[in-house]
């Protein structure tokens, strides 16, 4: 099962010139419990249930700082993470100082240019489904899934985007990390996200607008870095 | 150079071509049709796939190199993606991108084509909105009596020049020459209907309910009825709308500074916005449909 949970995202360096492997994995997960896909888990203490269809998220400008200094940055390049996906995707990284890295940094969402360029290949290609068609501009994430509460099923269905003022939801990310051996896992707190929603967002978002702002705000703070 | 034809051939057949949709029935060019500058004369608006009803008159298509936006309301930032809007809307083409490309890679026709452009019969979607943009860019009117005026060879009539003058005092702000629009947004003073706030729905701004895109008013003759929503069926209603210079409180300040014109006046008007009409354009070959493109593969519509 960790198999499937464990990440799309690799960041792995070559070894040259005494630079270490090392990879980036995102774990989504429900307090302290990896979250399966499409299969209701129990949230909280009570009886209510979820379950997560999808988590798909755009990722950019990965960086990984030491001391104040950036010693390895993957630039431009967007990634397209699917949490549950099987297949990883790869990016190489190349720093010989890895094991000084504090911190590390990257954005969520599609970089604004890229929204008004016209059309794209690879992971920007439309046809991944992350862009609006009938309005220009990427999904930057999406979150699709359903909770039992009460006897009740709601569906939720969250699709957050925008780069035009005032609806940006660009967010981005910036966490410590502690020792960096072969891996750094970076889990994302669904709790987080999912904590009384019902009092900021409706169940259905699917455009920018205000609750997508905040669905962008609230998403922004459901990473963490594991410690070793 | 003949890489670039290449492409903008590929993007022509692809405009004309209804495999774009769902079941092979609508095409860009079912609601675009080059004999109205790319427009769906008389039709107030779209008529999509099993004889769904939209709910905007279809935009002219023209001097597309020159607009910011595309659609009624903006929505769309770039040419390269506007087909995507009709070829997934439900209304429209209702079909999906995979889809589409997999029919597309499944014809000779369309291997060939792409090979010839980009050196490989992979179709992808980039490839393929860049071709149809690469059409779409070449369909540009500059060759009306308005035109010849300006180039210095050609004059207008009397009346043509009473109606030039008085275009330049009452419209020019928001249609603004040499393309006849300012690309900007405007309530045009009249009533806005709760299915369709325009504007206002993509950016999300109460102020921007109302407002849609200023239409070109190049070739005015041929792109039948006007307004977002076609309500307006003939130029004269158009006409009589902005003569009256009575309009919803809610009208952009430009509509506010216009003055009532007096009968004389909106003729003389009309006179003018028919010298924007562009024969040259409508009638061009180059932007009909391919038969012989279609014939050598065998394709039939």
């Amino acid at each position: 099962m960790k198999g499937l949970l464990l990440i799309p995202l690799w960041l792995h360096s070559l070894i040259v010139c005494g630079q270490v492997n090392a990879n980036l994995e995102f774990v989504p997960q429900w307090q302290e419990s990896p979250i399966p896909k499409d299969v209701f888990f129990p949230i909280g203490n009570t009886s209510d249930s979820l379950r997560i269809s999808s988590l798909r998220f755009y990722l950019h400008t990965i960086q990984l700082e030491s001391e104040g200094r950036v010693v390895w940055a993957s630039g431009k390049e967007h990634f397209l993470l699917d949490v549950f996906e099987i297949e990883p995707a790869e990016i190489a990284m190349a720093t010989s100082e890895l094991s000084k890295c504090d911190h590390i940094s990257f954005v969520i969402g599609v970089d604004s240019i890229l929204q008004t360029t016209g059309a794209h290949s690879g992971v920007l290609d439309p046809i991944h489904g992350m862009y609006w068609t009938w309005q220009s501009g990427y999904i930057g994430w999406k979150f699709e899934g359903e909770e039992l509460s009460a006897g009740q099923s709601t569906a939720i269905q969250w699709h957050v985007g925008g780069f035009r003022a005032p609806h940006q939801t660009q967010r981005a990310v910036r966490l410590k990390i502690g020792e960096v051996g072969d891996s750094i896992q970076c889990r994302i707190q669904i709790d987080r996200l999912l904590h009384d929603w019902r009092s900021i967002v409706p169940a259905e978002v699917m455009s920018p607008n205000d609750s997508a702002k905040l669905l962008a705000d609230r998403f922004q703070t459901c990473f963490q870095i594991k410690q070793r | 150079m003949q890489q670039q034809e290449n492409c903008i051939q590929l993007g022509r057949a692809l405009f004309y071509d209804p495999i774009l949709s769902r079941d092979s029935t609508i095409s860009c060019a079912s609601c675009h049709s080059s004999y109205v500058a790319f427009t769906h004369v008389d039709h107030k608006v779209s008529h999509g796939i099993d004889d769904r009803i939209g709910r905007r008159n279809a935009p002219a298509l023209m001097n597309l190199a020159w607009s910011k936006t595309f659609m009624w309301d903006g929505a769309i930032n770039h040419l390269d993606m506007q087909p995507l809007a009709p070829i997934t809307h439900a209304l429209e083409m209702d079909e999906q991108l995979p889809h589409v490309l997999s029919k597309l890679q499944a014809s000779r026709m369309y291997r060939q084509l792409f090979s010839e452009v980009f050196g490989d019969s992979l179709v992808t979607t980039e490839r393929m909105l860049k071709s149809i943009a690469a059409f779409l860019i070449t369909l540009e009117s500059n060759r009306s009596k308005y035109d010849a005026v300006q180039r210095g060879e050609a004059l207008f009539s009397e009346q043509e020049e009473r109606g030039y003058q008085l275009f330049k005092q009452q419209c020019n702000a928001c249609h603004t020459e040499p393309l006849f629009t300012n690309g900007e947004f405007a309530n045009n003073g009249i009533a806005v209907h709760e299915d369709d706030f325009g504007r206002g729905e993509i950016t999300g701004i109460a102020s921007d309910t109302g407002l849609f895109k200023v239409p070109t008013l190049r070739n005015i003759y041929y792109s039948r009825p006007y307004m977002h929503d076609g309500r307006m069926a003939r130029l004269s209603d158009v006409m009589l709308h902005y003569g009256l210079a009575s309009f919803e409180t809610n009208a952009s300040a430009e509509m506010k500074r216009m003055r009532p014109m007096k009968d004389e006046q909106r003729i003389d008007l009309t006179a003018f916005l028919l010298t924007l009409s562009d024969s040259a354009f409508v009638f061009e070959k180059k932007h009909q449909y391919p038969f012989k493109l279609y014939e050598k593969f065998g394709v039939q519509h």
